[in-house]
């Protein structure tokens, strides 16, 4: 089960986000990697991640940075997007886009959107 | 009786006529006419003569031609009237030789007299001596020698022989030697007129003879004997007085006449004169002494004549008188021409007296003689006056002193040389003045050309000499001035031809006063015709040409050529003088060099014209207006921007400037541009204005106006200058600057307060998430199998922190709008409001609105934060303003004053007003289209934080009004 546990990577420079997102997902069954920032991430690698979940707003490289310089490296890499910003998010929205989750998030909604994800990725694979 | 007869024609005419007519009457022929026709042809002469004859000849031609022409009756009475003329025409040519050659020669014989006054032997000669009867030749002596004494021409009657020898009856008369100036009748003697000698002479024969030479001599004389008895007079002068010796020696008394009786001669003497003449002769026939007297003697034709009578005593040889011979001469004519001459002289005397002038005369000598009655009236001189004590001339009475000198050489030169006298001096007045006279004298010379006697006339011409004078010093006075005066002056003749430059003009011409072979008028035209223009010389002349022959007055300005060859502008000026009739005297001109005139107007009008485009071509709107601000000018611009003149507002009943004021100035702007533009007027002040103009077309524009005083050296307002700038592009501008301001102020409000909600939605969106996310870890972890209760706890734990940690947000957020009282200070509140009304000016004028303020005097200054209380005055005017946006205008009142222990401030609008007063306070409560609601929210606020209150009321009839208090006392709230 271990073996086959899919690798979810957070970063939040929110301390209390990031504690409770990785216990969403450790509830979920996900191993959870926690970083404080994207340079944390980028310094630990991407290697070994099944997904990215990013809030946006951070200090030094933002969520949509983060993305666009996960996409680079790895392409087929799902990055999931969470902002406290309304208005922000009603942008992203409007583009349709499913990857993205406005703070308080629904924890549920969440977990399903990840596993979709996965899936798709492995079936991709 | 026939001499008589013979002596006066008219009765023998009358006779006749009556003889004839009583011929024809008993006769029954008209033949009896023939006798008064006879004696018309007898006495008729000259006109009377050829009268006759031309009737006669009438008569018998009238006679003819009825004869011939008309048969029967009428032919024979014209037969019969024919031979009565015919017969009296053969009477008339019978009578005719002898009347006409006696007149002929009788005439002939007066004017021999007339001719030759000693010649009266020569005047006998003329006829022929042996032709006139002996016996009347001494009468015809004695008559002329009479005449010839007396003057008096006498008539004689004597005998002429005619070629036949038969004596005729004839006259003559003698006229004395000279004419006489007085009437005086002949003395008629006739052969037929009673006289008598004596019938014994006496002893008086030596006295009769020595009567008879002296009748003789002198045509008349008599003799009386001892006792004054008349033996011999003279017949001619017994007839002359009608009175022969017998008459005149009656006595007719008792007494002789030598004894005091009465005889008859004295009857024919003047009542007047008779007891004289009688006395005495009585006395010279007593004592022998010659008789000399002069009295008047009765004529027979029963006048009066003086006679001059004398008579010289005879004596024997023993001394005693034998008798007297004397003579009589008539004087009457002496008599007469005496009178006449005294009359005459009178007459002169009174002439020269008379006259308007002052007459004299002297003697040869020069001493005066006479002095009329007007020299002597006026100059109050008499004959003693201007004579010196020897008698000669003094004029030292007569004549001023200055003169004495001069008139005394004048007139000794004039006495020397018998020169004409002729000086003028001022003569004494009777009224003690002295007057300009002017006297002339000559004298009159005997035929040896020596003087008999100076006459002299003075005449008066003081008025004439002061006239004179007064005329020179007008004239001179007048040269002086046409010479002058700084203008030429000029005239011309009718045809224009010019007689008369004056000096200025002559020297600007350079007219050469020498050449005097061209006459004055040729010099001048010729000098006149080069000097013109010759740009202006047609047009001069044609001018000039249409002047003379209409008579209209001459304006014209041409360039003359000074001598010095400078053409200088000349304004030309002249008239007509004209008679009265209206003909065309003169024309007087006058040239006035306006060369640097014009050249200063020139250069003024230039420099007035660069100043007025200047002025004309600034783009700005210009005005000028009286020191009580009256409009006085306005640049074209703005005549053309306000579309009507200076006066065209003028009205019954309020200034010029009212007027002007209420028909540009917006009615919203009025009361302000009154107030500060009288304000401006009343202390001198610059006036600065923003208002809005009322253009031609009605639209207003927003113009920025200033005017100030121009003042003179003594500081008085002359004039006030102002310039009016049209800025409504600028204030435009400003507006839409202003509202880009408010807009972008706005969004940066809602931006900053988006911004705020942003980041504390953030701020509690965090933990939220948190909480959330752990919630539904926590669901998992208890609803996982098994249940992961240590996890669950885990998760709990970090939901109760992360909630804990969103409450703390909400509290930071209260916190921020929490206010603290360290930036309070006493302030002077109405400052504030001022401030704050300042700063939303910009905001009413663009909304047109007004904004007014009103503080109480004397109020306290209080502690509190200044940026806050303006915040909320400033949120409370805006809210105001906005809520009277609708009307597009208005006046928003803010009014503070003391109330009680605090200081009210009310903000009253004209609004809608506000249907909930106090939940206009709740944040976020907004009645506007866009705002946050929050203004009222946090004024409320701050008011409060100050310890005072805010709320809304609304008025009557219409808006709302905020009021807030502050406390009076600084009571600063240290609860909050």
């Amino acid at each position: 089960m271990t073996k086959n546990k899919y690798v979810v990577a957070v970063v939040d420079d929110d301390p209390r986000l990031l504690e409770s997102l990785e216990e969403l997902l450790e509830s979920a069954g996900y191993a959870v990697r926690s970083f404080s920032s994207a340079a944390a991430l980028t310094r630990a690698g991407l290697s070994g991640l099944d997904l990215l979940i990013t809030d946006v707003g951070m200090p030094g490289l933002n969520g949509f940075e983060l993305r666009d310089l996960v996409n680079q490296e790895r392409p087929e890499l799902p990055v999931f997007l969470i902002t406290g910003r309304h208005e922000i998010a009603e942008q992203i929205r409007a583009r349709a886009v499913e990857s993205f989750f406005c703070k308080p998030f629904d924890g549920q909604a969440l977990l399903a959107a990840i596993a979709r994800a996965l899936t798709q990725q492995g079936r991709g694979r | 009786m026939i001499a008589a007869l013979h002596r006066t024609p008219p009765a023998m005419i009358f006779v006749m006529l009556a003889l004839g007519l009583a011929a024809c009457w008993s006769a029954g022929t008209p033949i009896g006419i023939l006798a008064p026709l006879g004696a018309l042809f007898l006495y008729a002469r000259g006109y009377w003569l050829l009268s006759l004859w031309g009737g006669l000849l009438v008569a018998l031609a009238g006679a003819v031609l009825a004869a011939m022409l008309y048969p029967g009756a009428i032919r024979d009475a014209s037969r019969s009237l024919a031979a009565l003329a015919t017969v009296a025409g053969c009477i008339g040519l019978l009578l005719a030789p002898y009347p006409l050659r006696r007149s002929s020669r009788l005439a002939a014989m007066g004017r021999q007299a007339a001719g030759q006054p000693d010649g009266l032997a020569g005047d006998m000669d003329s006829v022929p001596e042996g032709a006139v009867h002996p016996d009347d030749r001494p009468a015809i002596a004695h008559a002329a020698a009479y005449a010839f004494w007396t003057g008096v021409p006498q008539v004689t009657s004597y005998r002429l022989r005619e070629p036949d020898g038969s004596y005729r009856w004839t006259e003559l008369r003698a006229e004395p030697g000279y004419g006489v100036s007085v009437d005086v009748d002949a003395m008629v003697s006739r052969p037929d007129d009673r006289w008598t000698v004596a019938e014994s002479l006496g002893e008086t024969v030596q006295a009769v003879q020595a009567a008879k030479v002296i009748e003789s001599l002198h045509g008349k004389a008599w003799a009386f004997d001892a006792i004054g008895k008349f033996t011999y007079v003279t017949p001619a002068a017994q007839i002359a007085i009608d009175m022969a010796l017998e008459d005149l020696n009656r006595r007719l008394g008792e007494r002789e006449f030598i004894d005091g009786g009465e005889v008859g001669w004295m009857r024919g003497v003047h009542p007047d004169d008779v007891d004289g003449a009688a006395a005495t002769l009585r006395h010279c026939l007593k004592t022998g002494e010659p008789w000399n007297i002069e009295y008047r003697m009765l004529r027979a034709t029963g006048h009066y004549v003086w006679h001059r009578i004398s008579a010289r005593p005879t004596r024997d040889g023993e001394g005693r008188i034998t008798g007297w011979f004397g003579t009589s001469i008539d004087i009457d004519v002496y008599k007469k021409t005496e009178a006449a001459l005294r009359e005459r002289e009178k007459h002169l005397e009174q002439l020269i007296d008379t006259v308007p002038a002052m007459i004299w005369s002297m003697s040869a000598e020069g001493r005066p003689i006479y002095l009329n009655r007007r020299i002597m009236e006026v100059t109050g001189a008499t004959l003693d006056t201007v004579k010196a004590s020897d008698g000669s001339l003094s004029l030292k009475k007569m004549i001023h002193p200055n003169f004495w000198e001069l008139a005394e050489k004048t007139f000794a030169r004039s006495v020397a040389t018998g020169a004409p006298y002729d000086i003028k001096y001022l003569q004494h007045r009777a009224g003690g003045t002295y007057r300009w006279t002017q006297t002339r004298a000559e004298p009159l010379c005997d035929e040896a050309g020596k003087i008999i006697r100076w006459y002299g006339v003075s005449v008066d011409i003081h008025d004439l000499i002061t006239t004179q004078t007064e005329l020179n010093l007008r004239k001179q006075e007048l040269t002086r001035l046409i010479d002058l005066v700084p203008s030429f002056l000029w005239r011309l003749t009718p045809t224009g031809a010019p007689n008369f430059f004056n000096r200025r003009f002559i020297d600007f011409l350079g007219i050469d006063d020498g050449d005097l072979e061209q006459s004055r008028t040729e010099r001048y035209a010729a000098a006149l015709k080069v000097a013109i223009h010759p740009d202006d010389a047609s047009r001069v002349w044609a001018e000039i040409k249409d002047c003379l022959s209409s008579g209209r007055p001459y304006a014209m300005r041409y360039r003359l050529r000074r001598h010095d060859g400078v053409y200088r502008w000349m304004d030309g000026r002249a008239e007509p003088l004209l008679d009265d009739d209206g003909g065309i005297i003169q024309w007087y001109g006058l040239s006035h060099d306006i060369d640097d005139q014009l050249r200063v107007e020139e250069a003024l009008r230039e420099s007035e014209q660069s100043l007025r485009q200047l002025v004309e071509t600034l783009p700005a709107l210009i005005y000028c207006a009286a020191p009580n601000g009256e409009p006085i000018y306005r640049s074209e611009k703005l005549g053309e921007f306000l579309g009507f003149g200076l006066g065209d507002k003028d009205a019954e009943g309020r200034t010029r400037l009212t007027g002007t004021l209420e028909a540009i100035i917006h009615p919203d702007d009025l009361p302000d541009v009154k107030e500060r533009y009288g304000h401006s007027l009343a202390t001198g002040a610059p006036y600065a204005m923003k208002h809005r103009l009322r253009r031609a077309d009605g639209e207003y524009r927003w113009v920025e106006t200033r005017t100030a005083a121009m003042k003179n050296a003594e500081g008085e307002i002359v004039q006030w200058n102002g310039i009016c700038f049209e800025i409504e592009d600028q204030v435009r501008a400003q507006e839409a600057l202003t509202l880009t301001q408010e807009r972008l102020a706005r969004a940066a409000q809602a931006a900053s307060l988006a911004e705020l909600s942003a980041s504390i939605a953030h701020e509690v969106n965090q933990p939220l998430a948190a909480v959330v996310a752990n919630s539904h870890a926590c669901q998992r972890w208890l609803t996982s199998d098994p249940p992961n209760l240590e996890r669950a706890q885990k998760t709990i734990e970090r939901i109760i922190r992360d909630a804990n940690s969103a409450a703390d947000v909400v509290g930071r957020v209260r916190a921020l709008f929490r206010q603290t009282d360290q930036a309070r200070n006493l302030c002077p509140l109405d400052a504030i409001l001022h401030e704050a009304r300042d700063l939303m000016m910009e905001e009413a004028v663009r909304r047109r609105m007004r904004i007014e303020v009103e503080v109480e005097a004397g109020l306290p200054s209080l502690e509190l934060d200044r940026i806050q209380i303006q915040q909320v005055l400033v949120n409370l005017i805006r809210n105001g303003l906005e809520a009277m946006e609708p009307a597009r205008r208005g006046v928003l009142r803010v009014r503070t004053l003391r109330a009680g222990e605090f200081v009210r401030t009310e903000v009253r609008d004209t609004g809608a007003g506000i249907g909930a007063p106090d939940k206009v306070f709740e944040p976020f409560f907004s009645t506007k289209s866009h705002g946050m609601g929050m203004g009222l929210a946090i004024s409320r606020t701050i008011i409060e934080s100050h310890g005072g209150r805010l709320w809304a009321e609304d008025n009557q009839p219409s808006g709302a009004t905020f009021i807030f208090t502050l406390p009076a006392e600084a009571k600063a709230d240290h609860d909050r």
